[in-house]
């Protein structure tokens, strides 16, 4: 591999090690304001995943001979820019449902890069399998919600995050579409759904 | 919030300072910085700090906001007409 490309490597590494920070730091401060409940049971588990994530992607990185790099913004520190804030916690639940589902995405791409990299095939599997509970135990929330807000707004709802979202990884694709290209990731179509 | 059991508690009841107090509580912050004329990202590091402080107001409160009640929300006194109303009600 030569040097640019290991950059890019290690750059896409460590923007995902920075968000999987970020989800672990936010959903973590969530938690101690939470009160006792099965919301706050799975979205105990679902902070600690994100911390070790974030682990996992830090040792990778160091396995592959490098360093992670400081990234000062996450994926998600976007969202609110473009879809407003949500104020509680079914439209946080939605809105982690759509970013669980992109997360799902942009790992299987990674995923199924030729030559992969055996150490972040390995690591991608490992949080692949967290991502997949992470997005289930969201999607059943959201519908234990169901009789307070009606499946009708919880959809809306969900739908005006997607659009959000796409919006936010066309940007960032945008950005970084050297970097993502070189790696050989495809891109998925600009407004395909998720 | 436990939404799964449904409906909230009965609201707390509050005035606009003990109101201020939670904030400067929930942040951490002295109760002399939480003004009414306070921008509310001027009280947080960034904007999920905002999001957790407005559902752990919620929590404390008993009250509900949407997206759509924090549209026009700036500073704090506009947050408290927000949440005000259902403290009465």
């Amino acid at each position: 591999m030569n040097d640019k490309l290991k950059e890019n490597e290690i750059w896409l590494l460590s923007f995902y090690r920075t968000s999987e920070i970020s989800g672990a730091l936010f959903f973590g401060k969530l938690c101690k304001s939470l009160r006792p409940g099965p919301i706050q049971h799975d979205m105990t588990k679902h902070f600690s995943d994100e911390a070790v994530h974030s682990w996992l992607w830090t040792d990778c990185i160091e396995r592959m001979g490098a360093k992670p790099l400081k990234l000062a913004d996450a994926y998600q520190d976007q969202y609110l820019a473009v879809a407003g804030m949500p104020a509680n916690m079914m439209e946080i639940l939605a809105l982690t449902h759509v970013f669980e589902k992109r997360v799902i995405r942009q790992y299987a791409l990674h995923s199924r890069v030729p030559e992969l990299n055996p150490e972040i095939g390995g690591t991608l599997s490992k949080i692949m399998d967290d991502e997949k509970w992470h997005l289930s135990w969201v999607h059943d929330a959201l519908a234990k919600m169901e009789p307070e807000f009606g499946k009708e707004y919880i959809d809306q709802t969900i739908k005006k995050f997607w659009d959000a979202d796409q919006e936010v990884y066309n940007r960032t694709m945008n950005e970084h579409e050297e970097r993502v290209r070189d790696l050989g990731i495809l891109m998925p179509e600009a407004h395909s759904g998720i | 919030m436990n939404f799964e059991a449904a409906p909230l508690k009965a609201c707390v009841m509050v005035d606009n300072t003990e109101f201020r107090k939670k904030i400067a509580s929930i942040l951490r912050i002295s109760s002399d910085k939480v003004q009414d004329n306070c921008a509310l990202t001027d009280l947080v590091s960034d904007s999920f700090a905002l999001v957790d402080m407005v559902v752990e107001l919620q929590e404390e409160l008993s009250v509900r906001l949407t997206q759509e009640n924090l549209r026009d929300v700036r500073t704090v006194s506009d947050l408290w007409a927000q949440i005000e109303p259902q403290l009465k009600s």
